[in-house]
């Protein structure tokens, strides 16, 4: 055995080299005499094992529709340009709980498929521009399905609070924690529940336009559903203002057949309000 | 909530078996302590059997996942066991990992919490392997510094777990040592896996008998064991730590072995690819449950044989 003085910010660059590049000329100075440099592949190959499987399994919409050896191109591209920048993988590939100086830093993977829709030659017929709309979605379940979603108001509650005379106007209702509101460039929601739920690809090719979906939890289960365009408008507003009354009045303003009572009462029997704290 | 669990894992025995927990087996694990499956889950079972689950899958808010810890956590002893603390080499990414490693340990109060002496994290990028330290004198107090982290931020000392070798590096000194200073230093112990043990010495002709023989048994506070793979390249060279198939013979018979010299400790099956059903699982448990009651017996009956001895003298 020799005795060495090795410096050990010099060997931690020099295997990040190579698990970055996979060149590793640096790292030779660091094996034993007579080891074969192959089998530092054994690590490498562990590394994009993981992230692989990790992005398989958060978007798995992308997998019932690409078949594997696309998948795997796309997804190693990520890896390469993106790789992890938490200590676990269960959310890698997404926007969420990253730190703000982090996220600056990488790109989820929905942005990095948006990206390659806008650099992918025009020619390209193989190319599928609303991959990033399945991923979003895709985000916003695993998201919604992980949060913590307390507090929530059952429609018992307010009629007991309407029995005491409150006047729900002035109750400081808001959204639950759960909610997350995507919006989608392709109209892809049904073709997405097919993906996803029953791994069935659709032959039809999705319309081009803005839609919003919102996905929410209740009873411990995700629930998603395509938003009207007035109730689309409503959502952005509650979210931006975090006011229910501000909300019902912008929507009441754009559409006049706008019937708050209705929505209030969908709010309720859909488990999406809670009490601000 | 706190004090009966104490309470009820005060009469557990805590050499017992247990199993890595996936989440596809969540149901099974807690049906199979309701009443309708008394006659499998025995009162031998109910005193031996625990659950580990790796920390970072757990990195969540809320939801389903949790959830199922919770229930899982009321029914059995769980240990959390880590892969993404880097402890050989923290970085900018360990700092908000030991905080959610934290929350989870306060809030699931496991019996035992383990990582690995190894490294995973660097330039603000996380590589997902368990990638080897040079056992030198610089790699030696990189690592005490993260085991320290760790232990801190949890507020109680962790196991740390020897790696797979798969090629030799400089090192001053022989991986016990290595490790057995680490425990000198931080007050943490040892999670011993017979498995990358076993692959270790056929990869890199390390020796296991030596190695052995440099670990305090009093250290070694949780024993690992699971399959391997051989690698298609160098098929006569090495030995992959899969985790995706059943335990060799080879790594039963170490295991044997090793409890025979440590003495009983909570032994660990993994599996984390091909996972097979939970059943098939169950049973590859009991064998190690088995190896485990025989060694309690044979030093049982050593410690009556050596007392006879004394009194005949």
């Amino acid at each position: 055995m020799r005795c060495t003085l090795i410096d050990q910010e010099d060997y931690i660059q020099a295997f990040t080299h190579f698990m970055r590049s996979g060149e590793c000329g640096a790292l030779s100075g660091f094996l034993a005499d007579d080891e074969n440099t192959d089998f530092l592949k054994i690590y490498r190959n562990g590394f994009y094992k993981a992230c692989l499987s990790a992005l398989k399994a958060n978007f798995i919409s992308l997998t019932y529709l690409l078949d594997e050896t696309e998948f795997n191109q796309i997804a190693t591209q990520y890896i390469n340009r993106y790789p992890p920048v938490q200590a676990t993988l269960v959310a890698y590939g997404m926007a969420q709980g990253l730190d703000p100086d982090i996220r600056n830093n990488t790109l989820c993977f929905p942005s990095f498929l948006g990206q390659l829709n806008d650099t992918a030659p025009e020619r390209d017929t193989s190319f599928v521009p609303f991959l990033n709309d399945l991923a979003l979605l895709d985000q916003a379940w695993f998201s919604t399905l992980n949060k913590l979603n307390l507090n929530q108001v059952s429609l018992a509650q307010v009629q007991l609070m309407l029995e005491q005379g409150q006047d729900l106007s002035v109750i400081p209702f808001k959204l639950v924690d759960s909610v997350s509101l995507v919006s989608i460039e392709f109209d892809v929601f049904t073709h997405w529940q097919a993906l996803r739920f029953r791994g069935e690809k659709s032959d039809k090719t999705p319309e081009q336009g803005i839609r919003y979906i919102l996905f929410w939890q209740c009873n411990g289960e995700v629930q998603a559903k395509s938003l009207s365009s007035i109730e689309s408008h409503f959502y952005q507003e509650f979210i931006k203002t975090s006011s229910l009354s501000d909300a019902l009045e912008s929507a009441a303003q754009r559409d006049d057949e706008f019937d708050v009572s209705a929505l209030f009462a969908d709010l309720l029997n859909a488990s999406l309000l809670m009490l601000e704290d | 909530m706190q004090d009966s669990h104490l309470l009820k894992e005060k009469k557990r025995d805590f050499s017992g078996a247990g199993i890595n927990l996936k989440p596809q087996h969540y149901d099974e694990a807690i049906t199979l302590s309701s009443t309708n499956n008394m006659d499998r889950f025995d009162d031998r079972l109910n005193k031996t059997l625990w659950f580990e689950v790796h920390t970072e899958n757990y990195f969540v808010e809320g939801g389903p996942r949790l959830a199922y810890l919770q229930k899982i956590r009321d029914l059995y002893p769980l240990s959390f066991h880590g892969v993404g603390a880097s402890l050989g080499n923290p970085s900018l990414l360990t700092k908000p990992h030991l905080k959610q490693v934290a929350q989870l340990v306060s809030r699931f109060d496991p019996f035992l919490v383990s990582e690995h002496a190894t490294w995973s994290s660097s330039q603000n990028a996380y590589f997902a392997d368990l990638l080897p330290l040079p056992r030198t004198q610089n790699a030696l107090a990189n690592l005490c510094q993260g085991i320290v982290q760790y232990q801190d931020a949890i507020g109680r000392p962790i196991l740390i777990e020897n790696p797979t070798n798969y090629l030799n590096f400089v090192a001053d000194m022989d991986e016990g040592d290595f490790l057995m200073e680490a425990v000198k230093r931080t007050g943490c112990g040892i999670l011993l896996d017979v498995n990358n043990l076993y692959l270790s010495a056929q990869n890199t002709g390390m020796d296991v008998q030596a190695y052995l023989g440099a670990l305090d048994a009093s250290a070694v506070g949780e024993i690992h064991i699971a399959g391997f793979a051989i690698d298609e390249n160098f098929p006569e060279r090495l030995l992959i730590d899969s985790h995706g198939s059943p335990v060799a013979q080879g790594v039963w018979q170490l295991l044997e072995e090793v409890l025979t010299l440590f003495g009983p400790k909570p032994v660990l099956l993994e599996r984390d690819d091909n996972v097979p059903s939970f059943n098939e699982l169950m049973s590859e448990r009991n064998q190690a449950q088995a190896c485990l009651d025989r060694v309690s017996a044979f030093m049982q009956s050593e410690s009556k044989s050596d007392t006879n001895e004394v009194y005949l003298d």
